[in-house]
């Protein structure tokens, strides 16, 4: 889906702690090098040269508030670098939820997916495909999930 | 009120209807009576001038009478009209004119004295003697009334002739008689008339009444007094001169029978309006405002008690009984819209906590798993996996010097490395210790909103059990019978109804999944309830009974504790250290007893009675 480019990730979440994992451990699980001078010096002395597999890094972009999460959405889609995969909290007090927004998302990109990440969602499923169509590009997870399912979530997202 | 206000006008409407019909009729046939007395005087009065005309004729046809005036029989008078003969015919006057109108002979006798005395003018007027005189034929007759100096008199006029009345007349023979207060009486006897002659001035009067009333001197007049009506009518002589007024006094007693039926029904409509207004006022009392004063009171009382549970008892079944009973059911829906509203509320509050805390746990999970799996995988992680390779290099001579600093180098760097690594699993571990503090804090939260107990309200048990078979599954797979002890609807205990039906919900469920589990097609559940005869106080046990998979001593000692669960799944539910807590918040206690491994189990819940 995105022919070898960067992934390009926005996340809304109003946990701080949250927000920093997603920051670090996400990146990790979604690929990027973590680049060391043990790492650079072990390819030096022990391994064959061009046997290093470049690795197209993921960028991540975090808000905390739904209404930013919208305003970034058209952002991106106005500069033609629009999102791969939006991950939204349901619960963002004291702004618009996670579901809010992503109908407002659906004003301006009709088809990016969509995964809402939340400890407890007060709106039924089926009520939010209604809202947020297409049900093949929205998706749920339910919190607490370690950034490598998360991850893998992702990947398995932008394969569809 | 207004019915009283109802009868008084039907009362004085009556009153006037009767009064202007009924007493005119009466006064209408008072009136005709008294014109029929009017007419019996008159009659008898007739009658007495109809006798002495009879009289007058037998002796004015007289032959000897005929031959006196002529002359030739002298001593008529002494033979026949002496002193003697006139009192006992009863005559004041005697007069005998001949043809030339000279009193031949004439007497009059006084009816006090019996004496008999020369008629003079002086009695009668002479002009009236003169007219009396004028007959034209022999059987001519004038007869009526004149006015005397003794008073009326009925006097009547023959011309003297033969005895077979033939002519010629010879002379005029006119009898008159007094009409004295003897012959009035035996006028009223005669004609049973209460009536009387009234003298000139009170024929005056009436003359003058008749003019006021612009009525003819010879009509009947009446005049109606307090107890009878007086009806007079002038008595006129021969030729119209006034004599005397004939007064006939008629009583009252018709228009008085017309008063007094009046009276009477005016007296039964008062009695029975009044028997009506008291009879409709006990009715009223008996039926509507006693009943409805007493459903009032029972309405506030429920209204300052505010205990729905309160039902008005009114055993009837008129509008009155069918107003309490609705009263009742309203009550009645009131008291388990309020119930459902506390537990919709409870629930609603409930849910609302639940998924706060759910979200709140939940997210600081988050950076809990996630730094543990960070731990997991650095210190999974080989860090510099090429060390001994390198050592190994290093130790060997043919290794050249440029590639043993380099050598020595990354060795330095990964020993770096291990030191960072260790230092950002130190780094998780403290993120991971501060959430899991948040999580207590979070938990202790909730444990002050447990101290928020809900008001211990009234819960018969028939009905809880009731609401709460509802969690069993409808199968046949097992079959279990629910049998529910008539004596649980005479127990009602004090709980907290969400709570206590969630613990039976709990426990039943137990029992059904402990009877599936003996692989056993059908079993039982038993439930029922007593007074707990072990508690100091009026408490109700409630027992529970299955024939399920039962619990083992061990399992017993252990059963109330947190996380324990005798399923296969591990999937506790609520679970009975929760039921266990719930019961104790309403000053309650379980207790669980088995005979063993498929022997059945028992669950006792005691809770203080309502």
């Amino acid at each position: 889906m995105n022919n070898g480019q960067a992934l390009r990730l926005l996340l809304a979440d109003d946990e701080e702690a949250v927000q920093k994992i997603y920051g670090s451990q996400l990146l990790q699980h979604m690929g990027n090098s973590v680049s060391s001078q043990v790492s650079e010096l072990e390819r030096e002395l022990f391994e064959e040269p061009g046997a290093v597999e470049d690795v197209s890094p993921t960028t991540v972009t975090i808000c905390s508030q739904g209404d930013e999460a919208v305003d970034l959405t058209t952002q991106a889609i106005e500069a033609g670098t629009p999102f791969d995969v939006i991950i939204l909290d349901v619960r963002m007090p004291p702004g618009i939820n996670g579901v809010e927004a992503a109908e407002l998302i659906r004003d301006v990109d009709t088809t990016v997916p969509i995964i809402f990440l939340s400890g407890y969602s007060d709106i039924p499923k089926k009520e939010i495909d209604k809202r947020v169509p297409p049900p093949n590009r929205v998706h749920f997870i339910s919190k607490p999930v370690r950034m490598a399912q998360l991850a893998e979530k992702i990947r398995e997202v932008i394969d569809d | 009120m207004i019915f009283v206000l109802i009868v008084v006008a039907f009362g004085l409407g009556s009153y006037g209807i009767l009064s202007n019909t009924l007493t005119p009729a009466f006064d209408e046939l008072e009136y005709q009576a008294s014109e029929a007395d009017m007419a019996r005087a008159r009659q008898g009065l007739s009658t007495f001038v109809d006798a002495l005309g009879d009289f007058a004729t037998d002796w004015a046809h007289w032959d000897d009478a005929f031959e006196f005036m002529l002359g030739n029989y002298p001593k008529f008078v002494d033979v026949n009209l002496g002193p003697e003969t006139l009192n006992n015919v009863d005559l004041n006057i005697v007069l005998l004119y001949d043809m030339t109108g000279t009193l031949r002979w004439g007497k009059y006798v006084n009816d006090e004295t019996d004496e008999v005395t020369d008629f003079t003018d002086s009695i009668v007027s002479t002009e009236l003697i003169r007219r009396l005189q004028q007959h034209q034929t022999t059987l001519s007759e004038l007869d009526g009334f004149v006015a005397s100096s003794y008073g009326p008199a009925i006097v009547s006029s023959r011309p003297i002739a033969h005895s077979d009345r033939s002519g010629p007349i010879v002379g005029t023979l006119i009898l008159g008689q007094l009409i004295n207060s003897d012959r009035v009486q035996q006028l009223g006897r005669m004609t049973e008339v209460d009536l009387a002659l009234q003298p000139t001035k009170s024929v005056q009067r009436s003359i003058s009444l008749a003019r006021e009333r612009n009525t003819s001197d010879n009509d009947v007049l009446q005049e109606v007094q307090e107890d009878a009506r007086i009806s007079s009518q002038i008595l006129r002589d021969i030729h119209g001169g006034r004599v005397a007024t004939l007064v006939v006094r008629s009583p009252r007693g018709i228009s008085g029978l017309g008063r007094e039926a009046v009276q009477g029904v005016m007296i039964s409509i008062a009695t029975l309006g009044s028997a009506i207004i008291i009879g409709i006022w006990w009715l009223l009392r008996r039926l509507v405002v006693s009943p409805i004063g007493r459903l009032q009171l029972a309405m506030t009382e429920i209204q300052h008690s505010d205990d729905l549970s309160q039902r008005i008892e009114m055993l009837r079944s008129d509008e009155v009984g069918q107003l309490a009973a609705a009263f009742n059911t309203m009550i009645g829906k009131l008291e388990e819209s309020k119930r459902r509203n506390i537990e919709q509320s409870f629930k609603a509050g409930m849910a609302e906590v639940a998924a706060g805390v759910l979200h709140n746990i939940r997210n600081m999970l988050m950076p809990i798993v996630n730094g543990v799996a960070t731990a997991h995988e650095s210190i999974a992680r080989p860090i510099g996996q090429n060390t001994s390779r390198a050592i190994a290099e290093l130790c060997s001579e043919s290794t050249v010097p440029e590639r043993k600093v380099k050598l020595l180098h990354y060795l330095d760097a990964a020993h770096d490395e291990v030191i960072e690594e260790r230092g950002q699993i130190l780094e998780n571990l403290d993120t991971v210790s501060r959430q899991l503090d948040q999580v207590t804090r979070v938990l202790q939260d909730q444990e002050l909103y447990m101290h928020e107990v809900p008001v211990l309200e009234s819960v018969n048990l028939a009905e809880a059990i009731d609401e709460a078979r509802e969690i069993l599954p409808a199968t046949n797979e097992p079959a279990v019978d629910l049998v529910i002890d008539s004596e649980l609807g005479e127990q009602t205990v004090k709980a907290h109804r969400v709570g206590l039906l969630q613990v039976l919900s709990n426990i039943l469920l137990n029992a059904y999944e402990s009877i599936r589990r003996t692989g056993q097609r059908s079993g039982q559940i038993e439930v029922r309830a007593g007074v707990d005869k072990s508690g100091g106080d009026h408490r109700v046990r409630l027992t529970i009974r299955d024939t399920g998979a039962g619990i083992t001593s061990d399992s017993l000692l252990r059963i109330f504790d947190r996380g324990y669960t005798s399923k296969v799944d591990g999937d506790g539910g609520l679970g009975l250290h929760w039921s266990a807590n719930t019961l104790a918040g309403m000053q309650g206690r379980i207790e669980a007893a088995s005979d063993g491994t498929d022997r059945g189990a028992e669950f006792h819940i005691t809770l203080e009675a309502a």
